[in-house]
């Protein structure tokens, strides 16, 4: 079986891959300009381990220094045969070139920022109150429960705000943003990934920078360039037809 | 083109696996999709998933049933085949001794 790292265009076949999973060597299949990167695999080679999962990334990540429109595909993508993958590109075709054209020339880059409801305002207030009073359990159980809402929305209001902040902060340099916000273990996980222009990632970096100066008060982590895994989440189904139906 | 250079303060293989595991295109064939018990679609999911116990929390498991992945499955086709294989054995030898009865 063909075990598929990304789709790019534009690429040169070249040996400076490094190799797939399992050791295997990395080639091109392509259709039309575009390229599906792939080895071949044995199924039950396809492991989700730590050696795996960073021989997939290194394979995409390399791929994006040789093309200028890279597709990620989520680790574990196996495809039957090469005329199974030709047939793929051939029929998602105008659906890849519009997307491949949505990423050329850019890279993800990845802020993360962890709030930490021990420091909000909701939190002191509740506490001072239950000090105070003299609760019976079921009133101690509704308070906790009303005190943790609060907390909830405080933190998510913090989130809002700084995204706004940094969104702002850094506009001229990104074209797309996905925000995602996580709660683990009474905190929450701010997760911001911009879409930005390869020309522009140190301008990017500059304002991100100074961004952080203006919020040292919070922890923010820069992660990235990374290939643009969080703008190409789609879902493509392969053709049970053959090559010869396509045209 | 030049290789692109990791600059992030923190980029772990947690942040790997969250982003290979989590994002970037799905490719599937052959998993059926019923709607109103009409086949709709017949396509494939072939992810694997980094913890199967975590999966099989979420009810997903249908590799246990995929003779592509799961040894188990494979047994089990092999062994349907086989028996097919002898039913349809039976229905020739049968065959046979009807004509071989009838004959000159």
């Amino acid at each position: 079986m063909k075990y598929v790292y990304c789709l790019t265009s534009d690429v040169e076949p070249t040996d400076g891959l490094p190799p797939g999973l399992g050791g295997t060597k990395v080639y091109w299949i392509s259709f039309g300009g575009i390229s599906a990167l792939v080895s071949d695999i044995d199924p039950e080679h396809v492991v989700g381990n730590a050696q795996n999962a960073l021989a997939h990334h290194e394979v995409v990540q390399a791929a994006l220094g040789l093309s200028p429109s890279v597709i990620p595909c989520r680790f574990g993508t196996l495809v039957a045969n090469e005329e199974k993958i030709l047939s793929l590109l051939g029929v998602h075709y105008a659906c890849l070139e519009a997307n491949l054209a949505r990423v050329r020339g850019k890279v993800e880059v990845g802020v993360e920022v962890i709030f930490d409801g021990i420091a909000t305002t909701a939190l002191r207030q509740r506490e001072a109150e239950r000090a105070e009073e003299n609760l019976t359990p079921g009133e101690e159980y509704l308070l906790a429960k009303r005190q943790r809402y609060e907390v909830n929305r405080e933190l998510k209001e913090q989130a809002e705000r700084l995204g706004r902040a940094l969104n702002e902060a850094t506009a001229l340099f990104w074209t797309e943003v996905k925000t995602q916000k996580r709660f683990i273990n009474g905190r929450l996980l701010l997760n911001l990934c911009y879409l930005v222009d390869r020309e522009r990632l140190s301008s990017f970096q500059y304002a991100y920078q100074q961004f952080k100066r203006r919020w040292s008060r919070v922890k923010l982590l820069y992660t990235g360039p990374w290939p643009p895994y969080s703008f190409t989440e789609f879902f493509l189904p392969v053709p049970r037809f053959s090559l010869d139906k396509i045209a | 083109m030049q290789q692109i250079a990791h600059t992030g303060e923190a980029s772990s293989l947690a942040d790997v696996l969250e982003r290979i595991l989590d994002k970037g295109i799905v490719i599937a064939g052959d998993i059926k999709i019923k709607l109103c018990d009409i086949e709709l679609l017949t396509i494939n999911i072939r992810l694997i998933i980094a913890s199967v116990d975590r999966a099989k929390e979420m009810g997903i498991d249908w590799w246990e049933s995929n003779p592509f992945l799961s040894s188990m499955a494979r047994k089990r086709e092999e062994r349907r085949i086989m028996e097919e294989k002898d039913a349809e054995l039976e229905v020739l030898k049968r065959r046979i001794e009807q004509i071989e009865g009838v004959g000159p």
